[in-house]
């Protein structure tokens, strides 16, 4: 009796979910379809961002909501960086290179509706730079004169920094020394203006914990003003109706998803829930490919992957065992195996075109076995013979421990070379860069800026970037003359020059430059690719589909 | 039972403490901080920093503040998210593992405590087999494979669910779903293995003597005592679920409280690695009290040992 009760209440529920599960199976439209509808774009974040002031913000995380709701004195064309008037409508640079006076638009407003004024430019500037603030990217305005004195507490009176609002029109910037990528610094975050009124009211002069950032409290000048900020969850930027330049703005809105799990980003960009992704990981880059190859970009980034060495630390503290770790890698080998989205094997360390420059082919490293091997045997260790056991240390990710294995068995079968891999969390990893801590290090640095002097500055002795504690008295000389160079094309040379030094005597093994791979639905129009992967979401636009199509899946 | 009740929580209060005490020190020996970054910051912006949270005086001093703060119920700012509180952000996103978290046990119980006596009732056909081994099946059955697995089917190919999300009611149903297979096949197993070790003693063979239907012996005097071991997993098993899941909330993209038991340590964010345990402790302590208190309910020896 119970048995026959028991089979019938699963022959019911066995129904029910079938029932169900044919209910489902009509195509109902999609969250991208109805966003696009609306004029809304979604895109995956990967980080989630831990502010949204723009003076405190240092990850890639931050960076595309706030290209979203603050607009510097310049903006960059999406898709040739070059430089463009957004709050300044025009600027004028002296003879000498040192002073750049701005005129602000008057048309560009805040969302509140008040005017932009060169004010709120100075008082943003002297607050990232204000010492007891302590933003990590302060150093990002050092060009400006006196900055980096104030910034160190050096000099205390802030008026003393080359920057001054004269009236709410014109602002005057005076810098240290001529930076011909001046501009192209300008439409990094750290420059945004802040409006003053706002920050005093909740007291963010000097603190960071603070709630002027919040939905409803934060004001903005960007084309989006921000209508909602749920953590790890979504942050939701509604169109700033003061914007100045409406004509080239389309969207409504920007959805920003931070998806933490490669994985379950690209379900729901399979499932519609997506207009564009952080990246595509490459386990998927294949059947991506096959099924949507429209959806699938890849676009030169501005990064590069490379392995740190400890230059203090013998064997390693002698260049030519440094050389020799750099020539035996067979960097297409590592590409095409575990990257296998096309990237450039990097065989220098700044990426080729950023800012103009190139580094001269017959300079960069050569990978050679055999000369890798006689190099070792000059340094005293041929065939790898005594070489102790090196400790290549990388933090926790499915993509570093494969590159690190490959590594480990070029180094075994080219050199005869031992080593063992040391996984650490991710904050171990920073203390032990920050500590010395460590004999080769796997490390990644993407340029803030379109200027070599983004990378090369990495390697100046003393620098608190320099993990690798590389002294080079030559080449800090020649980024010296690349700093007060006259013209532009004797500072790239200068600090090709600079750099061929630096890579001469390997502080560093390149590996691969990024290549940002990421899918994007057919939906979005306009948005292009650049080295920064800077967009301000002007000329991008949203087509919605005819019933039946949407995201190739 | 109420003396019992004031007893145990007063018992708790120090394991509170101790569990606390141990978590504020052993996060501040493990190696880096909470502001190292990619780009490191110089050291007058790290002296700024660890001025402006505390972090320059001594370790005592801070934990003695900690103390103080915690007493007046404060957690402190979050040293990742800035402008945000701990307390906030737990507030909202316990909301969020809470409500998860409820629809998962639900579901464990049901089909744990259905498919668990089901399969005892026909432990001896195929059916009551069936079932045993799916409950087999569902404790070894990883959440990280489930999870993929249900949106594979029910939002790629037929389209029904979202595959992420946490906006609309129905973005529950997929991932409560893979929360609960695992504790409800472990609930099965507990259900079924009781009810049979019952279904041997006395007083069945009594009920049956005095002529009570099946169904009336399995559900008015099997359940009572088979269901005990269930109810004493319940404690472990319920703070587990409501606290959240890191995979289940990364694989469905749920901004819930799993994810910061992880995030928070990979941050180095001190002060909510201190409220995701804290919270946890918490969970663990009060649903171990109120399994057993729940135990006293359906066994009457044990609520008169509580009662001495």
């Amino acid at each position: 009796m119970a048995a026959a009760s028991t089979g019938r209440l699963l022959v019911l529920l066995a129904a029910a979910a079938c029932a169900f599960a044919v209910s489902g199976c009509q195509k109902r439209e999609t969250p991208a379809e109805a966003a696009a509808r609306d004029g809304t774009l979604i895109i995956g974040n990967a980080a989630d961002p831990s502010t949204l002031d723009p003076s405190l913000s240092t990850g890639s995380g931050e960076y595309k909501i706030l290209c979203g709701l603050f607009e510097g004195l310049v903006c960059a064309d999406t898709e040739t960086l070059a430089v463009r008037p957004a709050a300044a409508k025009s600027w004028k640079i002296s003879n000498d290179g040192l002073k750049y006076t701005f005129y602000i638009d008057e048309n560009a407003r805040w969302s509140d509706g008040s005017r932009v004024s060169a004010k709120d430019f100075e008082y943003a500037w002297q607050r990232i730079l204000n010492p007891a603030l302590g933003a990590e990217y302060a150093s990002m305005l050092f060009p400006i004169k006196n900055a980096s004195a104030y910034n160190s507490g050096t000099i205390s009176d802030p008026q003393k920094l080359g920057v001054k609002a004269l009236g709410d029109g014109v602002l005057e910037v005076e810098l240290e020394r001529p930076t011909p990528y001046f501009l192209s610094m300008l439409y990094h975050n750290a420059y945004s203006p802040l409006p003053r009124k706002t920050l005093e009211k909740f007291g963010a002069r000097a603190a960071r914990d603070t709630l002027w950032t919040r939905p409803g409290n934060i004001v903005c000048n960007g084309p989006f003003k921000l209508e909602k900020w749920s953590i790890n969850d979504k942050i939701v930027l509604k169109r700033n109706p003061h914007y100045r330049a409406k004509g080239e703005l389309f969207l409504n809105g920007v959805v920003f998803l931070p998806i933490s799990n490669i994985n379950t980003e690209d379900r729901a960009f399979r499932a519609g829930q997506l207009h564009i992704t952080d990246s595509v990981a490459p386990s998927r880059l294949d059947s991506a490919l096959s099924q949507a190859p429209e959806t699938v970009r890849r676009d030169k980034w501005l990064g590069v992957y490379y392995y740190l060495i400890n230059t203090s630390k013998p064997p390693l503290n002698d260049a030519r065992v440094r050389m020799a770790l750099a020539k035996s890698l067979d960097r297409r080998a590592i590409i095409d195996t575990f990257l296998r989205a096309g990237q450039e094997a990097a065989l220098n360390f700044v990426p080729e075109g950023c800012g103009g420059y190139r580094f001269p082919q017959g300079r960069k490293i050569s990978e050679d076995v055999s000369e890798a091997r006689r190099l070792l045997a000059d340094a005293g260790y041929p065939g790898g013979k005594n070489f102790p056991t090196l400790k290549i240390t990388y933090n926790t990710s499915e993509q570093h421990k494969p590159i690190a294995e490959a590594v480990q068995q070029m180094w075994k079968k080219n050199l005869g070379i031992n080593a063992e891999l040391y996984n650490v969390s991710w904050p171990a990893y920073l203390a032990a860069r920050r500590d010395g801590d460590f004999e080769v290090a796997r490390a990644s640095w993407v340029g803030d800026y379109n200027a070599p002097e983004s990378f090369l500055e990495l390697f100046i002795s003393g620098n608190g970037l320099n993990h690798s504690g590389y002294k080079n008295a030559k080449f800090d000389g020649l980024m010296d003359l690349a700093k007060n160079a006259g013209d532009n094309a004797s500072r790239l040379a200068y600090l090709a020059e600079a750099e061929a030094a630096m890579i001469s005597d390997a502080p560093v093994i390149p590996i691969y430059f990024y290549t940002k791979v990421y899918r994007i639905s057919p939906m979005v129009r306009g948005w292009h690719a650049n080295l920064l992967d800077y967009h301000n979401y002007l000329g991008v636009r949203l087509e919605a589909p005819v019933r039946g199509e949407g995201n190739s899946r | 039972m109420i003396r019992y009740f004031i007893r145990r929580l007063l018992e708790a209060v120090p394991v509170f403490i101790a569990i606390v005490t141990a978590v504020f020190f052993m996060v501040r020996f493990v190696p880096g901080g909470p502001f190292d970054r990619e780009r490191p910051v110089s050291p007058e912006t790290l002296e700024a920093l660890n001025k402006y949270y505390g972090l320059d005086k001594s370790l005592c001093e801070q934990y003695f503040s900690f103390l103080k703060n915690l007493s007046r119920g404060e957690l402190g700012p979050s040293y990742k998210y800035g402008g945000w509180s701990v307390n906030e952000i737990l507030a909202e996103k316990a909301a969020v593992s809470l409500q998860l978290g409820i629809c998962a046990l639900l579901i464990a119980l049901a089909l744990g405590l259905s498919a668990g006596f089901a399969s005892a009732v026909l432990s001896k056909s195929k059916i009551g087999g069936a079932l045993s081994g799916f409950s087999l099946l569902g404790i070894c059955l990883p959440s990280f494979v489930l999870g993929p697995l249900l949106i594979l089917v029910f939002a790629l190919k037929l389209n029904a669910f979202n595959a992420m999300g946490w906006n609309a009611p129905s973005d529950a149903v997929l991932p409560s779903l893979t929360l609960a297979m695992f504790y409800a096949a472990w609930i099965a197993r507990l259900a079924r293995n009781g009810a049979i070790a019952e279904t041997s003693r006395g007083y069945v063979r009594t009920a049956y003597a005095k002529g009570a239907s099946r169904g009336r012996v399995y559900l008015v005097h099997i359940a009572r005592n088979a269901i005990q071991p269930v109810v004493s997993y319940l404690g472990p098993a319920a703070a587990a679920l409501l606290t959240g899941s890191f995979v289940v909330e990364t694989i469905f993209q749920i901004p819930g409280l799993g994810r910061f038991f992880i995030s928070s340590a990979l941050d180095s964010d001190y002060t909510m690695i201190m409220g995701c345990v804290m919270i946890y402790s918490a969970f663990i302590i009060i649903f171990n009290l109120v399994s057993d208190l729940l135990l006293a309910a359906v066994n009457p020896r044990i609520a008169s040992e509580m009662s001495k």
